[in-house]
């Protein structure tokens, strides 16, 4: 009731004397599917409003997001940020529920693991595809350098579509978490500070895995091969690092990141007979370098090389009961449950994107293309942006994965969701 | 005969030794009274020569922030902000110019990417935000970087001008650029911008200046690109001067928060 009160009175106390800033997005599109022309239902963000106020060195901010999903014509409003920001003559503090972004490189962020993504807008760009985490981040912002420190209370998983007949990604049902998470406090800390006219930083973070992975397992394997297997999540903390530099007419970004997953402490059930948990501890580092450059007409291009590796892998089953046992149980492959979700179609691809606008600012093209450099598989994608008035954009556009024979590729998945999207976006 | 030559000859002579060559030009135009920090609201709006555009004109509202200093590190810091669009509300550049470094630094902060990103310093010559002008425009060049040239007298505006090349000493994104600089207040009233053929393909008009206090503020100037017929016009709305803006401003800090 008392902290009711206390927002409560920092809101109208600050809405009588602040400068009120109310800004966002009205974005209603629909995706069509090429091989035939059905429509594509998922729900999407059709409004995102920003609304807050700043008061000498304070600033109140939320972001809320309307989703709507045309098949069932339901819509939710949910708070995407809400957080008091103060800025002393030092740096700045943010508590709340908010978004951070670490990392040098456009859009594939190895070391930016602070918030958990949302998997329904993995394509989008910017923090449209993360999901606001309540923290506390502090920056202390010297002439030459910068150090940040996060401190998340709450462990927030991400977000995956599961049941979705129209994401060949999603999951057949909601993982069912036996192991929930204990210990949920998250801390993150980056050094950063400028090198030979770029910019260079080092990075930590130490949380819970955003994607589950299992856990614990019970004996025996059932006939048809179905396993009991019990999800949780693993800890992990991350090493990165990312740099900026400038070479000719060119800027290269690159930020690679080295993370050290364990399995976490769990709960073990009172019959431990058959009982089986497993004991992970993987190493494995995810990268990208970035080279861009501008032409005399403002068109951007841009090249970037992905990777990720699994360099040290310990992962074996462990019969609580009898210890000593030798146990013949299926090594399960590893996933990565943190860093860039663009991990899991690939471990190495190319990605060229090129960007400009023409006409006098009207018209606006977007293109990327996604290669595979392990397995066949790509992903074009090309977007249009048409403005003939000041704050309307009519949006089109179009993703095409092109995958191989392999039925298990994701960009073979992913096929099905080959699409045609078309939009409007207002501004306001 | 012989009189009439000497006389021409002394003529000339003391014309020719009565022209400010064109370096002192330049220079007295930098003496002149400059604030320490300068506030800047103002309208750019983009106009298109192309007959296939149905958008003959639009604009951006913006705000411009800079200091200049003293203090043997730093010339100065600039921060400019977008306000209008809303599309790019919040976009901001921010510039620091420092004592004997070539290159700037600079950085650019997209709210939708809620980061702020280095950027390559020298694309001083690349257009801002797709106006005629450049981010080189917004940015003090050092006067000893070029050499200048008094090269004629003319009129503009109804301002008698001198009229000054400035030609760069080394090889850069700047090409010759002629000036038209009035001989009342010293105030540069017209540039005309050269290519490396030679060829001029932009003019900048400052068409209106007002003194506040003691500055002068071009509050009006049209730059003009001869090759595509475009122009962009710059409207300062509001100008305040020596606020005593604090560093903070001109920092990372102060570029995420609008």
């Amino acid at each position: 009731m008392f902290y009711k009160k206390l927002i409560l009175s920092i809101f109208i106390a600050g809405t009588v004397k602040a400068q009120m800033n109310i800004a966002g997005e009205f974005n209603p599109y629909v995706m069509t599917r090429t091989a035939d022309q059905s429509q594509i239902d998922l729900p999407f963000r059709l409004l995102s409003l920003d609304f807050g106020f700043s008061f000498e060195s304070f600033d109140f901010k939320t972001v809320t997001g309307v989703e709507q999903r045309y098949s069932t014509r339901e819509h939710s409003i949910y708070l995407r940020e809400a957080y008091v920001a103060f800025y002393p003559n030092w740096g700045e503090v943010k508590i709340g529920k908010q978004i951070h972004s670490w990392g040098a490189a456009d859009a594939i962020n190895p070391t930016d693991n602070l918030n958990p993504y949302d998997y329904y807008y993995m394509f989008k760009a910017g923090t449209g595809k993360k999901i606001g985490k309540l923290s506390l981040a502090s920056t202390v912002y010297r002439e030459n350098f910068q150090v940040e420190l996060i401190v998340s209370p709450y462990f927030t998983p991400n977000r995956i579509p599961y049941g979705e007949k129209d994401f060949p990604l999603a999951l057949d049902r909601k993982p069912l978490i036996k192991h929930p998470v204990k210990d949920e406090l998250e801390l993150g800390a980056r050094f950063q500070t400028s090198l030979g006219g770029g910019d260079i930083s080092l990075s930590y973070f130490k949380g819970t895995d955003r994607m589950p992975s299992v856990q614990s397992a019970y004996l025996p394997i059932t006939s048809n091969g179905v396993r009991n297997f019990d999800l949780g999540y693993r800890k992990t903390t991350v090493l990165g690092s990312d740099f900026v530099t400038f070479l000719g007419d060119f800027t290269i970004r690159a930020e690679g990141a080295l993370y050290n997953t364990k399995n976490a402490s769990i709960n073990r059930p009172v019959n431990t007979s058959g009982y089986l948990e497993i004991i992970q501890d993987v190493i494995y580092s995810q990268y990208v370098v970035q080279l861009e450059y501008t032409t005399a007409t403002d068109i951007m291009v841009s090249g970037q090389f992905i990777g990720s590796k699994t360099i040290d892998e310990k992962n074996q089953w462990f019969m609580p009961k009898s210890p000593s046992d030798n146990i013949e149980f299926p090594v399960l492959p590893f996933n990565p449950g943190m860093g860039t979700p663009f991990a899991m179609f690939t471990n190495k691809a190319a990605l060229i994107s090129s960007s400009g606008v023409m006409m006098d600012d009207q018209l606006e093209l977007i293109g990327s293309l996604m290669i595979n450099l392990n397995e066949s598989g790509s992903m074009l994608s090309i977007a249009l942006g048409y403005s003939p008035w000041i704050n309307w954009k009519f949006e089109l556009g179009t993703t095409q994965f092109n995958g191989s024979n392999n039925p298990l590729n994701p960009f073979t998945l992913m096929q099905d969701f080959n699409h045609v999207r078309m939009g409007i976006l207002y501004n306001f | 005969m012989t009189r009439i030559s000497l006389a021409t000859f002394f003529i000339c002579v003391s014309f020719i030794y009565a022209q400010p060559s064109g370096q002192s030009i330049i220079h007295k135009m930098d003496q002149r009274l400059k604030p320490v920090d300068i506030e800047m609201d103002f309208k750019m709006t983009l106009r298109s020569s192309s007959k296939k555009n149905n958008r003959k004109s639009h604009f951006r509202l913006m705000k411009q922030m800079e200091k200049r200093y003293q203090d043997g590190k730093f010339k100065s810091k600039l921060l400019l902000r977008f306000i209008e669009p809303k599309e790019v509300k919040g976009s901001s550049l921010l510039n620091w110019d420092w004592v004997g470094k070539k290159n700037d630094d600079q950085w650019l902060y997209i709210p939708k990417l809620r980061k702020v990103k280095r950027i390559r310093p020298s694309d001083k010559s690349r257009n801002f935000q797709g106006s005629e002008f450049t981010y080189g425009d917004f940015m003090e060049r050092d006067l000893d970087l070029d050499s200048y040239e008094l090269i004629t007298q003319d009129y503009f505006s109804g301002n008698e001008c001198y009229v000054v090349k400035a030609t760069p000493n080394d090889k850069s994104s700047y090409q010759p650029r002629i000036f038209w600089i009035d001989k009342t207040h010293y105030l540069i009233r017209k540039i005309e911008f050269f290519n490396s053929d030679n060829e001029k393909v932009k003019i900048l008009e400052k068409l209106d200046y007002v003194k506040n206090n003691q500055y002068w503020t071009p509050t009006k100037k049209i730059m003009k690109n001869l090759l595509n017929g475009n122009s962009t016009e710059m409207e300062v709305l509001k100008v305040s001067y020596d606020q005593g803006l604090k560093d903070n401003i001109f920092t990372e800090k102060y570029l995420k928060r609008f």
